[in-house]
């Protein structure tokens, strides 16, 4: 198409769209063509002067041009398409006030990338009265490129899990977030039993007791996560395998062992890839298991404070139970029953803490069989030779196997390392 | 790393692309526009944009009738990857 000569400019001066929420034509006539005959095929009345030559106006030339050129150098579609083919109004008034126009491609992969693409035009204040207009517009989106971005990404994740400690670490913030809200929990169950003095004091210790267990059953279930978790990853590398070992070293305080389960469960996670979801899923039921049974404690240690305010004789309840203190036989009474809840509780929780771990050892192993299997499958390999080869850094992909039927040894990784 | 038809062009095609064509018999604006084009881009991208204009100045005059006026404005953004030479073509 012949193209009158025309100086570039720097500035982005112009945008033409739809005044989103602003003032509309006033006193315009407007009249977008509707009737399916292209601009050309109108009558004179129609057309405008300088557009009309040959097929189409200039403006449906220019437009098929520019829709056209990305297809003729690469004999591809954009992957999203957006056309404003052309648009004709003989008269408009056109008043905007702050129109704005955010256009972007946005592609995130957990915590690790966060691409961002696009264009933002934001146009002030406009007021101009415009004669014989024609206008198109077009958007054009390509995913090509930043899907080979993200899989390689995936790829880089898949070669090296140890990469999603980040993962971990925002788990194990969650963890520590319920750790702290546990720790809440119970010194607000202690300060209950400090405020009842010697006739409600025995919840507090019980409470502390029954919280003691809870954080021996999850620091148990931590311990069996760690070791299948360790399992887990040991095939994918030692390192994530000594730190969700850690999980169980340092499974000690409540709180510490919530945020440690997050950790350990993040990296777990990471290293074995897909079903981060899942199993993150899984581990926020478990820790939300743990703070439901808390909750159970706290709710039993609040009815067994009413209870000793009624013993008292004062009417009181709840919070105000130290009242009921006063009563000769509160003491003995509450707690006794204070021990007998608290203990119920405890094995409750103990056994609520080692079902959490079991069902996240199992989750976990099974997540490793997955993994393990398939990394097997995709590299021929045994199973010592990709330990040495995660070990000593090697490509498994670079390394041609010397045993039965062409698979790889440790001796062959050993031999590629040297190299 | 784009392994289709963009090894083959000098220039890969951009992620994103926007384009508005104009042309106008008579036009005439009453207050003069202000505008802005910013670039959305993380973590590191190549942009380019601008505008072809006929008959229609730079800035344009309030009260000032343009004539046969023509503006085709196009902004195009590329992700650049880390191991490859940025090639910083922003025009603003």
């Amino acid at each position: 198409m012949a193209r009158k000569t025309r100086p570039k400019s720097r500035s982005s001066e112009v945008t033409r769209r739809s005044p989103k929420g602003n003032s509309p034509a006033r006193g315009g006539n407007r009249k977008p063509q509707s009737d399916g005959r292209s601009a050309s095929q109108k009558t004179e009345k129609y057309r405008f002067a300088q557009n009309v030559e040959g097929e189409g106006t200039a403006a449906e030339r220019e437009y098929r041009g520019y829709a056209l050129s990305s297809m003729e150098e690469t004999g591809q579609d954009p992957d999203v398409l957006l056309a404003v083919p052309v648009v004709k109004v003989d008269k408009i008034d056109l008043e905007v006030d702050d129109l704005q126009a955010h256009v972007a491609l946005k592609a995130k992969v957990l915590d690790l990338v966060n691409l961002s693409v696009g264009v933002d035009v934001h146009l002030g204040k406009l007021k101009v009265d415009i004669e014989g207009v024609e206008a198109q517009a077009l958007l054009k989106v390509r995913l090509d490129h930043v899907a080979a971005i993200v899989d390689r990404v995936l790829t880089t994740i898949d070669r090296n899990p140890e990469l999603v400690e980040s993962l971990g670490r925002a788990v194990e913030d969650v963890g520590h977030g319920a750790g702290h809200t546990l720790g809440e929990t119970g010194e607000a169950i202690e300060d209950v039993g400090e405020g009842a003095e010697g006739a409600v004091g025995g919840i507090g210790e019980g409470a502390g007791q029954a919280v003691g267990q809870v954080g021996q059953g999850v620091g148990q279930g931590v311990g069996e996560l760690g070791e299948g978790a360790g399992q887990a990853v040991d095939q994918i590398g030692e390192g994530a395998g000594q730190a969700v070992g850690n999980v169980d070293q340092l499974a000690g305080g409540l709180g510490q062992t919530v945020g440690q389960v997050g950790q350990g469960a993040g990296e777990a996670v990471g290293g074995l890839g897909e079903g981060a979801g899942e199993a993150a899923g899984g581990l926020g039921q478990a820790v939300g298991g743990v703070g439901d049974t808390v909750g159970q404690l706290g709710q039993g240690a609040g009815q067994l404070t009413e209870g000793a305010g009624g013993s008292g004789g004062d009417g009181g309840g709840g919070g105000p139970a130290a009242g009921g203190a006063n009563g000769p036989a509160a003491p003995n009474l509450a707690k006794e029953a204070a021990k007998a809840v608290a203990k119920e509780i405890g094995n409750a929780a103990t056994d609520e803490a080692k079902d959490l771990g079991l069902a996240a050892t199992r989750k976990v192993k099974e997540l490793g069989d997955r993994r393990r299997q398939r990394r097997l499958e995709k590299h021929h390999a045994t199973e010592a030779a990709m330990r040495q080869a995660s070990e000593l850094g090697v490509d498994l992909d670079e390394i041609e196997g010397t045993g039965a039927d062409g698979r790889i040894t440790v001796r062959d990784v050993q031999e590629a390392s040297e190299e | 790393m784009m392994a289709r038809s963009d090894s083959q062009r000098e220039e890969p095609l951009p992620d994103v692309e926007i384009g508005a064509s104009a042309r106008a018999r008579r036009l005439r604006f009453q207050r003069a526009p202000r505008t802005e084009v910013r670039f959305v881009s993380g973590p590191d991208v190549e942009s380019e944009s601008g505008s072809e204009r006929e008959n229609l100045p730079e800035e344009v005059e309030p009260g000032v009738t343009y004539r046969s006026a023509e503006v085709h404005w196009r902004a195009k953004s590329r992700i650049v990857e880390p191991d490859r030479e940025p090639r910083q073509k922003r025009k603003r």
